[in-house]
């Protein structure tokens, strides 16, 4: 009887353990450092200066913490919700139909040469 | 193709860009169709990538994946989801890509490959997927900049991954033909690679030959014809052959073709084991697929060229080969099975259709104004050879007018005097004085100078204006010979 | 004239001809005029236009030619595209922008003779809880201009509250209508997920993005919604009459309420949500306690998602194609770098950052794929909870208006949005109805319904201001 109070419990044991593992990936997950951050702004086609860069850092890794919680709840056998409606609709008709000239307020605007849009030369092999 | 190296041998894999021919393009209203050259002119603004504008997908580009997928018996999804492929690119307009990453519309299968040896090889295809094109950067225009046309943005393309199963540049090459009959086949596009509606990547790497390693090393852009293909896998090769024999690596990289120099040269992009940040696209939710959907469309698939080569040598006696080339473009094998209903001469109508209706097809200007003659002219020009009325000469003429009208061939040949002339008296008057005229060149034919004996039945059909039936000269000329030498014979006694 | 018709009175005056369309857009006009220098909630105004569209509602006036809303000003919020007139989301990025096209809703408000009036204010891509973010500078709340109107439709709430549109257009992504209507004291209705098109509608957050209204009263925002719904063929997220046909819910309705939600609210909040539940229990209504998920979970779940979307939705801002770009630019790196950097504001910047980080693929499920299995448990505990109740009753926000320049870090801004985000996540239709005066401001209530019930919770909010006249109380400037 005794022998059976001390056992441990492996239910109890493996809760800790997810926990403990939940935990050092949750600190992982909230590190966000300036090596992250620029690889963010350049995916992101974003250049900061080295104030905003350090504010970003902080701002980052409070929103990290706050949403990190996330990780916190077991979602096993859920199904990811990603669209509100279930069923997308599809466009039945395939007619091309003249759409509204698009160019009419931008032309001036943007640089443009004989109807091409101009950009900065991009180097290609 | 020379060995590369004994012990290596190539593994390569293609993954091939399919333009579907809808009306309208896949994501928006905008037209489909290249009406004009002018910059910008067929983008709407949902290509272009307006604030605000959305996607709906096109039905008919989503029949044309599933029809796609039906003929090479695939498994189709049972919903088609999309997702967003993010990384900027100046001809990329919303900075993502709608494809499909994890969930294709058509999953694995297999295509069967008929090389030239008569073998067939299966090619297994990883999936097959939908996913919108991109808009032109052009780098030469302007000396200093980069111009952009984004009348190609938003055109539906099925990227189709077959496995790293080719061996060799040919059946890469065979690969790439064969899946474009296929795709011309279903009508799903204009197979126009010089317009760019099929483009083609290779995965290719070298492996002990032997090995069961399926892993490429090096992805080969700008193969978008079966030369640059061919070209670039071979330089390819040799090139990884050389490194490896020289105890260096092949380095993980993405290269590109350079048709001008025949070599492939690193992209100088810089790939950086790419994120996409893929994820589905919140604008698109799935669309459900019903069993009934895909069975209409696979109900209304044509005869597929496979079975109809093997029904062709079955039921017609054909060779292997003279059956997969009719059965490489549709037009083609369905005039020949309308032509053999009409005139029950198989070998014929094989041998006209692949031979003289072909040639003629490629004196054409591209695109043709007219793809054929049809059946029922065909069947009779055969019947009329075979029966004599008129010689294969005046067939292979004959023909060529066919094609630029579409007259009754009996009316032709009556009023072109076409008509083979068969009337023995006049063969001989014509032999006659072709042998009078040439007296001199009598002994030389008789010893049996080959070229003189063509030369006397060609005078002879000129005479004829081309019209003698070559058998009654022959018979002629030979009878005269004959003749040519009994009498000298006589003289020497 | 009353500064303060609705929409149901201003018809009956054009259609008695107790007014005409040009006295009445004149009037707004005036107004704008008048105390916009202080509000700043138009972005842009063109008199002459509203007045020539005036004159042509006024010929068809005469004639009998009477639709829903002939003759009606109607302020649309800076984030409709309309057809020549500039659409910049507040953003420098798109600072100099002309729509070539109208918004469908835009489309349909238009058919139904409504004149387009100006575009009203925003938090920069309605990214936002106040309005501090607008590259035109911050809207002030009418009822104490130091305070902010909230966001990200603080605008078309501003100028709806300041009587300087009868009703304007908003954008509800996770609580964009129905806060800024709880600061304002003004009636915000975001409709169920895909009754009204997006098509034209800049997207923040696709499966979150829903537009809706800001009116005086519930049965202002009824008649705009019939307007402005329907389904189109143009937004594949649309949602075609079939989905919605249902029986109608018969009185008296159950109501769900979640004492535990109040909790940590302070005592006059708790005193306002109780006296409108009291009200609608003397409608006859009945309520039973609910639960309702946590908050801060559904909250993170939301915000990773809104990032996450519109990381991906603010690329197409390159400079490539259309708006702002930097000048001069050596590479088309720093074109799209400079572009950029110059044209967003701080919060987009962090949210942009914050989205990419989120969909990047740290080993295994990333963030976005864990805040979707979050987001299925919350819809699936409403789900269930409209098994047992026909409406849920809750606060709008935690606190009515807060002052400008008010420290704030930025997940505590983001708090403040927990009462309305579980109802985008779940795609519902929810009011934001007012409810009481705390200190001289106003607050709101929300009335949330079953997806496509919009008619039930909208008849729900107009017998609920038959018996209340917060909504007749307004600020004086």
């Amino acid at each position: 009887m005794l022998l059976l109070l001390i056992r441990p419990r492996p239910f109890a044991y493996i809760a800790r353990f997810v926990k403990v593992r939940e935990q050092i990936k949750l600190f992982l997950q909230s590190t966000l450092n300036l090596k992250i951050l620029n690889e963010l702004s350049s995916q992101c086609a974003l250049v900061l200066s080295p104030a905003e860069q350090e504010k970003m850092v902080a701002d980052l890794s409070l929103i990290l913490a706050f949403v990190d919680q996330i990780h916190t709840v077991p979602t096993e056998g859920v199904v990811p919700l990603i669209h509100p409606v279930n069923v997308g609709n599809l466009r039945e008709a395939d007619e091309p139909e003249t759409t509204e000239p698009y160019n009419i307020y931008e032309s001036e605007k943007i640089e443009t040469v004989e109807g091409f849009y101009v950009v900065p030369k991009v180097i290609e092999p | 193709m020379k060995e590369v190296a004994p012990n290596w041998e190539a593994v390569i894999g293609l993954e091939v860009h399919v333009q579907l021919n809808t009306r309208s393009k896949l994501f928006s209203r905008a037209s489909n169709k290249r009406t004009t050259t002018l910059p910008n002119q067929s983008a709407g603004l949902v290509d272009l990538a307006y604030p605000g504008t959305l996607p709906v997908l096109n039905r008919s580009a989503l029949e044309l994946a599933i029809r796609f997928g039906a003929a090479i018996n695939s498994p189709i999804a049972r919903v088609c989801s999309f997702e967003r492929k993010n990384y900027f690119y100046p001809d990329l307009p919303k900075g993502y890509q709608i494809s499909q990453n994890s969930q294709p519309i058509v999953g694995a299968g297999v295509f069967h490959l008929w090389l030239e040896d008569g073998r067939s090889k299966a090619v297994r295809i990883s999936q097959v997927h939908l996913e919108e094109d991109a808009g032109k950067s052009i780098h030469d225009r302007l000396s200093n900049a980069t111009v952009l046309d984004f009348n190609r943005a938003g055109t539906p393309l099925l990227e189709i991954v077959t496995e790293p199963d080719l061996r060799t540049p040919t059946e890469a090459v065979a690969c790439f033909r064969q899946l474009r009959a296929l795709v011309i086949w279903l009508d799903l596009c204009s197979g126009r690679l010089d317009e760019g509606a099929m483009r083609c990547d290779a995965n290719v790497s070298l492996r002990t030959r032997g090995s069961k390693d399926y892993s490429t090393s090096v992805e080969l852009k700008n193969l978008n014809s079966y030369k640059f293909l061919e070209k670039g896998l071979q330089y390819e090769l040799e090139r990884q052959a050389t490194l490896l024999s020289n105890g260096n690596t092949v380095e993980r990289e993405t290269r590109s073709y350079n048709p001008a120099s025949g070599r492939t040269e690193s992209m100088r992009r810089k790939e950086k084991s790419e994120e996409y940040r893929f994820f589905p696209d919140p604008d698109l939710p799935p669309i459900p697929i019903s069993e009934e959907f895909i069975s209409r469309i696979r109900s209304s698939l044509p005869e597929l060229p496979a079975s109809m080569r093997d029904r062709f040598v079955e039921k017609y006696g054909l060779a292997p080969d003279i059956a997969y080339r009719l059965t490489l473009e549709r037009s083609r094998a369905e005039l020949f099975e309308a032509t053999v209903k009409l005139c029950a001469a198989p070998h014929e109508a094989a041998n006209w259709i692949l031979g003289e209706l072909t040639a003629i097809q490629k004196t054409q200007p591209s695109p043709p104004r007219k793809t054929s003659v049809s059946a029922k002219q065909l069947a009779l020009l055969i019947t009329r050879v075979k029966d004599g009325t008129i010689s294969s000469n005046t067939g292979k003429e004959l023909l060529r007018t066919l094609w630029e009208t579409n007259l009754d061939i009996d009316e032709v040949i009556k009023t072109e005097d076409m008509s083979q002339i068969s009337d023995s008296d006049q063969v001989e008057l014509w032999t006659k004085t072709v042998i009078d005229e040439n007296l001199e060149l009598i002994p030389r034919l008789l010893k049996g100078e080959e070229k003189l004996y063509e030369f006397f039945i060609g005078s002879v059909m000129k005479k004829s204006r081309g019209k003698a039936n070559p058998h009654l000269v022959r018979q002629s000329l030979e009878r005269r010979m004959l003749k040519q030498c009994k009498d000298r014979s006589t003289e020497d006694d | 004239m009353d500064s303060f018709q609705s929409l149901t009175q201003l018809r009956n005056l054009l259609e008695r001809k107790q007014i005409s369309a040009t006295e009445l857009c004149e009037f707004y006009l005036d107004r704008i005029a008048r105390y916009d220098q202080r509000v700043n909630s138009f972005v842009s105004v063109e008199p002459d236009e509203v007045l020539a569209h005036a004159k042509m509602a006024d010929q068809d006036l005469r004639k009998g030619n009477c639709k829903e809303l002939t003759g009606i000003p109607i302020a649309q919020k800076d984030v409709f595209c309309v057809r020549g007139k500039p659409t910049s989301c507040c953003s420098n990025i798109l600072r100099s922008f002309i729509a070539p096209y109208d918004a469908t809703i835009v489309k349909n408000i238009s058919q139904a003779g409504g004149i387009y009036l100006g575009k009203t204010n925003m938090d920069e891509f309605a990214m936002g809880t106040s309005n501090q973010t607008s590259a035109w500078g911050p809207v002030r709340n009418p009822w104490d201009l130091d305070r902010v109107p909230g966001g990200s439709s603080g605008g078309s709430a501003a100028a709806v509250a300041a009587g300087l549109s009868p009703v304007a257009t908003g954008s509800d992504t996770g609580g964009s209508i129905r806060q800024p209507a709880s600061f304002c004291g003004v009636t915000g209705f975001k409709p169920t997920y895909g009754r009204l098109s997006r098509y034209g509608m800049v997207a923040f957050a696709s499966s979150l993005d829903q537009a809706g209204t800001l009116t005086l009263t519930a049965q202002d925002a009824a008649t705009m919604f019939d307007v402005m719904q329907g389904y189109d063929p143009q937004d594949a997220t649309s949602v075609s009459a079939s989905n919605f046909e249902r029986n109608r819910m018969q009185h008296p309705l159950t109501i769900g309420y979640s004492g535990s939600l109040l909790q940590d609210l302070d005592s006059d909040i708790v005193r306002c949500i109780e006296a409108a539940r009291d009200t609608l229990e003397q409608l006859g209504h009945n309520f039973v306690d609910v639960e309702v998920f946590d908050q801060d979970l559904a909250l993170t779940s939301y915000y990773i998602i809104s990032c996450a979307e519109a990381s991906s939705n603010l690329a197409r801002f390159d400079g490539v194609r259309y708006g702002s770009r930097a000048n001069p630019v050596a590479t088309i790196q720093e074109m799209y770098e400079e572009t950029r950097s110059q044209g967003f504001g701080d919060e987009v910047k962090r949210r942009l950052l914050a989205g990419t980080y989120f969909l990047s693929n740290n080993s295994g499920e990333n963030y976005v794929q864990k805040a979707q299995k979050l987001r299925r448990m919350v819809h699936d505990l409403y789900e269930k909870l409209f098994e047992q109740v026909d409406i849920v009753l809750a606060p709008a926000t935690p606190s009515p208006a807060f002052r400008l320049n008010e420290q704030h870090d930025s997940t505590d801004m983001y708090r403040h949005d927990r009462f309305t985000v579980p109802v985008n996540l779940c795609g519902l239709p929810a009011i934001s109805l007012p409810c009481g005066q705390i200190n001289g401001l106003p607050i709101g209530v929300q009335l949330i319904g079953p997806k496509y019930c919009d008619e039930d919770v909208l008849n729900l909010a107009v017998s609920f201001q038959s018996e209340t006249s917060w909504h007749l109380d307004h600020p004086e400037l």
